[in-house]
């Protein structure tokens, strides 16, 4: 259990743009990297167990400082737990997730390494799911131009590798 | 980026690759070649049939058939020293028993090329019964019961009427308990096929008609015999582990599917189609050399290697239900022509990485 550490003044201009109404708690999460913020219903913050567990703690009225994570992979990962907090239709849900996902290799690591740390199981499993996609049937020649990945391997290695593995290639 | 992802989240995305793709995803960079190293294979994934020659050449090989991309390749084992048979599988392991002086076990991972021998057993024997239980993915436990032990006392060789049972985890022999003769005599002299794990007790069906069970207790060293329904008649029967039931395979003038219930009795599961059989057997009648191989989820009916092959699969997504569906028999791999020979057929899971060694 992951547990972050919080400030406690509330900052809450943002909050006046939002029609509130009084059955649905509101948190502000900021993303100290960059400090953006964003304004979420309590219902979809409490995807991550991370903020779950702060917010079974007490702090719910204060501003939840979110490290480790920019703001452009924060606002996607939003726009994700909203998505599934409204949506049952399952359908509907895998056809979002199949768009949402078509992003580059570098969006996608964030997201991945996000979502880990925010304890998002359901997006985590969607990433990797989709990674293991990407890379499934390629070559490492391949694996490598779409994941941006160096080579370090040397050339006996890689060789020996090759000789190895002769009963995965098919030409 | 990529290449430094955490090590437990590269392992979450390798467990869900077949076995080919992770072989690739092994040879990407240093750090995912040894994240995959450590990934232990998971069963998501169909088997793959391995095709191993009958009769032992110089040099071991086989065919092995990827079931994702439905492509034979050639696989050397050349580094299993011959003669050698194979057996059965463990997991991703192949174990051989070898039969120059007296019997030898050893195990290798085909893909790996690791090689072992296991200790030699604790009474040297010829032909027994062999058994295996999967215990976890790294733990296996052998069963050696019957054979025919050398003469100590004068009157030529006897039937050794003892269990023996290696352990993985230790890599030793121990005697474990004694037998009924002529228990041990029949096992012996049936020449059993490989055995089945289901609920405890190791099953051992003869190897041509009649055919008939015979059972052995684990954990409580007891023997029991069961029949099998058309025992006298059947060409070929088999016998397959399957969703905690025993499963029995056999056919004449059909092939049928039949199941263990609780009272000892046969319970028919499934009776293959009259189109299905035609086009296995070619238009011939008999089932000749048919021969079966199965593991949890998957039974494979074959009989040469040129020759499609016909399997019994789960259905992708659904727990109880399977389909049959055909192997494209290997007459050419990368459009070159290969050599076809009677085949033994074993179902593997990959492992590319195995502690066991």
């Amino acid at each position: 259990m992951k547990k972050l550490k919080f400030i406690g003044n509330p900052l809450l201009q943002s909050r006046e743009k939002i029609n509130m109404s009084s059955d649905k708690k509101w948190l502000t999460l900021k993303t100290t990297e960059d400090n953006e913020e964003f304004v979420v219903e309590e219902s979809v913050a409490i995807m991550s167990n991370v903020i779950k567990n702060m917010v079974e703690d007490g702090c719910a009225s204060s501003v939840i400082p979110v490290p480790r994570v920019k703001g452009n992979a924060m606002g996607k990962i939003i726009e994700f737990c909203k998505k599934h907090t409204e949506e049952s239709d399952e359908k509907v849900l895998k056809e979002f997730d199949a768009e949402f996902l078509n992003l580059g290799p570098d969006a996608l690591y964030d997201l991945m390494v996000s979502a880990n740390f925010l304890e998002i199981k359901v997006l985590l499993d969607s990433v990797t799911t989709k990674v293991a996609d990407m890379i499934k049937g390629k070559s490492s020649e391949e694996i490598r131009n779409i994941l941006k990945i160096e080579n370090d391997l040397s050339a006996e290695e890689i060789e020996e590798s090759r000789r190895e593995n002769c009963w995965t290639r098919q030409e | 980026m990529w290449r430094n992802l955490p090590s437990d989240l590269l392992a979450n995305i390798f467990s869900i690759l077949s076995p080919d793709s992770l072989a690739r995803a092994m040879t990407v960079c240093r750090e995912w070649h040894k994240c995959a190293k450590c990934t232990p294979s998971r069963l998501r994934h169909p088997a793959w049939l391995l095709a191993l020659p009958c009769h032992t050449r110089s040099s071991l090989f086989c065919y092995v058939h990827n079931p994702t991309l439905q492509t034979w390749h050639m696989l050397s084992l050349s580094f299993v020293p011959t003669p050698s048979k194979a057996i059965a599988t463990i997991n991703g392991l192949v174990l051989f028993k070898s039969t120059t002086i007296a019997l030898q076990l050893s195990v290798c991972n085909p893909f790996t090329r690791q090689f072992k021998y296991l200790p030699l057993l604790c009474i040297a024997r010829t032909n027994p019964a062999i058994g295996v239980v999967e215990v976890g993915s790294n733990h296996f436990m052998i069963y050696v019961a019957g054979g025919m032990s050398d003469a100590s006392k004068a009157g030529g060789a006897t039937y050794e009427p003892t269990v023996e049972m290696y352990d993985s985890q230790f890599d030793t022999w121990e005697i474990i308990g004694t037998m009924p003769v002529e228990i041990a005599v029949r096992l012996t002299v049936w020449s059993p096929n490989e055995s089945v794990y289901s609920n405890g007790v190791l099953y051992w069906i003869t190897s041509a008609r009649a055919y008939s069970i015979m059972g052995f207790q684990v954990q409580t060293n007891r023997w029991r015999e069961l029949s099998v329904p058309m025992g006298d008649t059947l060409e070929f029967a088999s016998l397959i582990p399957r969703s905690g039931k025993l499963t029995l395979v056999g056919g004449n003038v059909d092939a049928w599917i039949w199941e263990l219930g609780v009272e000892d009795d046969w319970c028919l599961v499934e009776k293959m189609g009259l189109d299905l059989k035609t086009r296995f057997l070619g238009g011939k009648e008999s089932w000749g050399c048919t021969k079966c191989v199965g593991v949890e989820g998957e039974m494979c009916l074959y009989k040469e290697s040129g020759l499609d092959m016909l399997a019994w699969r789960k259905v992708v997504g659904e727990c109880s239900k399977r389909e049959w569906c055909w192997i494209k028999g290997c007459s050419t791999i990368k459009d070159k022509q290969v050599p076809k020979f009677t085949t033994k057929g074993l179902l593997i899971h990959p492992n590319l990485s195995s502690p066991v060694f």
